[in-house]
C-alpha cells in the first residue's frame, strides 16, 4: 500500500459523503459551516471510516471541533491508522 | 372542556412534587425544571395574563427551544382558550415573519437565549422571558370554564408548504383528547416514567409526550441546543436522565447506535422505544433490540395533519421476517383507505395506492388557507351515518390482510430528511428569491433507500456569472436567511440551461 493512501482514500470518502469535489481544494474549510456536513453525515463518515480502514472512532470520542475540516478528519484517521 | 387539561389537573393533584419537565441545563441551573404543581399553578396565572395580552381568538406565537417555560406557555394558552403556535429557533427571520404575517399581528412570546429574530411590527406585542416568568409566578387564579374545548384548535404547527410558504396545521382540542385516549396506552404505567422530549416543538412528534406523557404522569426530559451539538454532551445528558421511554426519529437513534456505548448500560431503565417520522429500517430495529433487550420497540406513523394513527410492536421475529416493516395497526378512532391515485377508486387490501386517513384525530385544515384545506381534506360519512374528516396523505402504501398499514414513500415532491418534512418546491421557491438565481430544481439524493441530503440544480441570472465554490457558498448563505438550515441543499450544481420535457417544464428526471 502506498504511503499516502490513507489521505487519497479519505479524500474519496469525504467527497462521496459531502457529495462535492470542492472538499479537495478547501481542506481547511469548516465543513459544518459550509453546509457540506451535518451531524447525520458526520456519523455516516465515521461508519464509512470503520468499514474502509478498520479504524473505529466512536461519535462520543471526538468533539466536532476536532473533525470539522478535511485536514482534521484525515489527521484523526491517520493517527489511529498508524497506531494499528 | 378539554379532557386533556382535566387529566393534567388530576395528575398535578396526585403528584404535585413530581417533575413534569426538565432539560439538560439542569446540571448548571436548577431553574431548568418544573414540577406538576408549578406547571398547573404557573399556567393558571399566565393564562390570566395571556387573556389580557392576546388579541381575542388569535393564536399565540411561542418562540424558543426547550426552556421549561415553553411548556408553561402552551398549557397557559390552552387554559386561556387560545391556540398556541410554536416557532423553533431553527427558523430564520424570514420564516418567522411569514408566520406572523399569516396569523396577522398575534401576541408573541419569546423564550429564546437570543433576541427575537422576527419583525416586531408584525406582532401585536412581543413579550420576553422576564415578563412571562413574573406573570407565571404572580399567583393569579383562573377559572376552568375558560379552558379550550371542542373545535377550537389546541395547537397550530407550521410545516413546509409547496407554495414556498409554511402552512399551519390546526389541531382541534377534541382531536387532542382523542389522541390522548389512543396514545396513553403506549406509555407503560410506572410511577417513575421519564420520556425523551427531544424533537423541536414545531414537529408533531413532540406532542407524543406533551399529551400522552403528561396525561400518564411522566416527566419530560429534553436536550438544550448546546447539548444537541455534541454527541459527548448528548450522551452525558442521557446518562443522567433516568430515561424510561425513548421517542425520536429513526435517524436520530441510528446516529446514537453508531456509538458502542449506546446500550442498556447507558440507559438502564429504558423499557419503551417509540419511533416515528420516517422509514424505520429492519437493520435499525434489530440493533435496538440487541442493545436494549429489556425494551419494547414501537414503530408508529402519522402525518402532522392527523397525529400518529398507527403503532406496532417490532420484535425480533417481525424485524427478521417482514421487510419493509409495517407502520402498524390503526388506532380505534381512525380508518385507512387505499385509493388509486389516478382514479380515486378504493382498492382492496394488498394493493398499493394512496393512503387516506379518516377519523377522530384528523386536523381541521390549514390556517387561513381554505384553498389548500379543500384540496386534501374532506368529510366522509361512515356506515353508521356519522361524519368523519378524511385527509389525503400523499403517502403511498397498502393494508395487509391483518389490518397492518405499510408505507412505501411519497407520491409527490415531499421528502423526509432526517425526519424533517420538506417540500422540494419550498426550497426551490426560496432559491429563486435570491437575485443571482434564475431557475432552480431541488432533488433528493439517497443512499440505501433513505434521503441523505438535497442537491440544488441552479441556473444563474446572468450567463457571465462565475459558477464556483464561492458562488455556491454565497447562495447557501442567502438561503439560510430564508429557510431553516435543514432545508439548505448540501450541493449546488450550476447549469447554463435546463433540458425541458414534452410539457415544456424542466425535466427533473434528466437531472436525477
Amino acid at each position: 500500500m502506498a504511503e499516502n493512501s490513507v489521505e487519497e482514500r479519505m479524500l474519496e470518502l469525504i467527497e462521496e459523503i459531502c457529495d462535492d469535489e470542492i472538499i479537495r481544494e478547501e481542506r481547511d474549510a469548516d465543513l459544518f459551516e459550509e453546509g457540506l456536513l451535518d451531524s447525520m453525515a458526520a456519523i455516516e463518515l465515521l461508519v464509512a471510516i470503520e468499514t474502509e480502514f478498520g479504524v473505529t472512532i466512536a461519535p462520543t470520542a471526538v468533539e466536532r471541533e476536532e473533525m470539522n475540516s478535511v485536514n482534521k478528519i484525515i489527521y484523526q484517521v491517520q493517527i489511529r491508522y498508524d497506531a494499528q | 372542556m378539554s379532557r386533556f387539561l382535566e387529566r393534567l389537573r388530576e395528575v398535578s393533584a396526585e403528584y404535585p412534587e413530581k417533575e413534569a419537565f426538565f432539560n439538560s441545563r439542569i446540571k448548571e441551573d436548577a431553574c431548568q425544571r418544573l414540577t406538576y404543581a408549578e406547571l398547573d399553578a404557573w399556567s393558571d396565572s399566565l393564562a390570566a395574563s395571556f387573556a389580557e395580552w392576546s388579541p381575542k381568538g388569535k393564536p399565540v406565537v411561542v418562540y424558543g427551544h426547550k426552556s421549561p417555560l415553553m411548556l408553561v406557555c402552551f398549557i397557559a394558552a390552552a387554559k386561556a382558550g387560545l391556540t398556541y403556535a410554536p416557532v423553533d429557533i431553527a427558523y430564520p427571520s424570514d420564516r418567522v415573519n411569514d408566520i406572523l404575517d399569516q396569523i396577522g399581528h398575534p401576541l408573541v412570546i419569546t423564550l429564546s437565549d437570543d433576541e427575537f429574530p422576527g419583525d416586531a411590527s408584525l406582532a401585536d406585542s412581543v413579550v420576553g422571558d422576564a415578563v412571562v416568568r413574573e406573570a407565571a409566578l404572580a399567583g393569579r387564579s383562573w377559572d376552568s370554564s375558560r379552558w379550550i374545548a371542542d373545535e377550537t384548535p389546541f395547537y397550530l404547527l407550521f410545516t413546509s408548504g409547496s407554495t414556498g410558504r409554511p402552512k399551519g396545521v390546526q389541531m382541534p382540542s377534541r382531536c387532542v383528547d382523542a389522541f390522548m385516549d389512543y396514545f396513553r396506552a403506549l406509555f407503560p404505567e410506572r410511577p417513575d416514567g421519564v420520556s425523551f422530549n427531544r424533537v423541536p416543538y414545531t414537529f408533531d412528534v413532540s406532542l407524543f409526550d406533551i399529551i400522552a406523557g403528561l396525561a400518564s404522569g411522566y416527566t419530560l426530559f429534553s436536550l438544550e441546543s448546546e447539548d444537541e451539538q455534541s454527541m459527548r454532551a448528548t450522551f452525558g445528558a442521557l446518562a443522567a436522565s433516568d430515561l424510561t421511554t425513548w421517542i425520536s426519529t429513526p435517524s436520530f437513534i441510528e446516529m446514537c447506535l453508531v456509538d458502542p456505548s449506546f446500550d442498556q448500560d447507558l440507559l438502564p431503565r429504558l423499557d419503551n422505544v417509540i419511533l416515528c417520522g420516517e422509514v424505520f429500517r429492519n437493520a435499525t430495529a434489530l440493533k435496538i433490540i440487541e442493545r436494549f433487550p429489556e425494551a419494547r420497540v414501537l414503530n408508529t406513523y402519522g402525518p402532522t395533519e392527523t397525529q400518529a394513527v398507527t403503532d406496532i410492536v417490532v420484535d425480533e421475529s417481525l424485524a427478521r421476517e417482514v421487510n419493509p416493516l409495517p407502520v402498524g395497526y390503526l388506532s380505534d378512532g381512525v380508518r385507512a383507505l387505499i385509493r388509486d391515485p389516478e382514479t380515486g377508486e378504493e382498492l382492496p387490501c394488498g394493493e398499493v395506492g394512496e393512503i387516506y386517513l379518516a377519523g377522530n384525530t384528523v386536523s381541521a385544515g390549514y390556517y387561513g388557507r381554505p384553498d389548500l384545506t379543500e384540496a386534501v381534506f374532506s368529510e366522509r360519512e361512515g356506515s353508521d351515518g356519522a361524519v368523519t374528516r378524511c385527509y389525503k396523505t400523499g403517502d403511498k402504501g397498502y393494508l395487509d390482510a391483518d389490518g397492518r398499514l405499510f408505507c412505501l414513500g411519497r407520491l409527490d415532491f415531499q421528502v423526509k430528511l432526517n425526519g424533517f418534512r420538506v417540500e422540494l418546491a419550498d426550497v426551490e421557491q426560496a432559491l429563486v428569491r435570491i437575485p443571482e438565481v434564475a431557475e432552480a430544481v431541488v432533488l433528493p439524493a439517497d443512499r440505501d433507500g433513505k434521503v441523505t441530503h438535497l442537491v440544488a440544480h441552479v441556473r444563474l441570472a446572468e450567463p457571465g456569472m462565475t459558477a464556483d465554490f464561492a458562488r455556491a457558498r454565497a447562495i447557501k448563505a442567502a438561503l439560510k436567511e430564508l429557510v431553516p438550515d435543514y432545508m439548505v441543499p448540501k450541493k449546488i450544481v450550476f447549469h447554463e440551461e435546463f433540458a425541458l420535457n414534452v410539457n415544456g417544464k424542466i425535466d427533473r428526471k434528466a437531472l436525477a
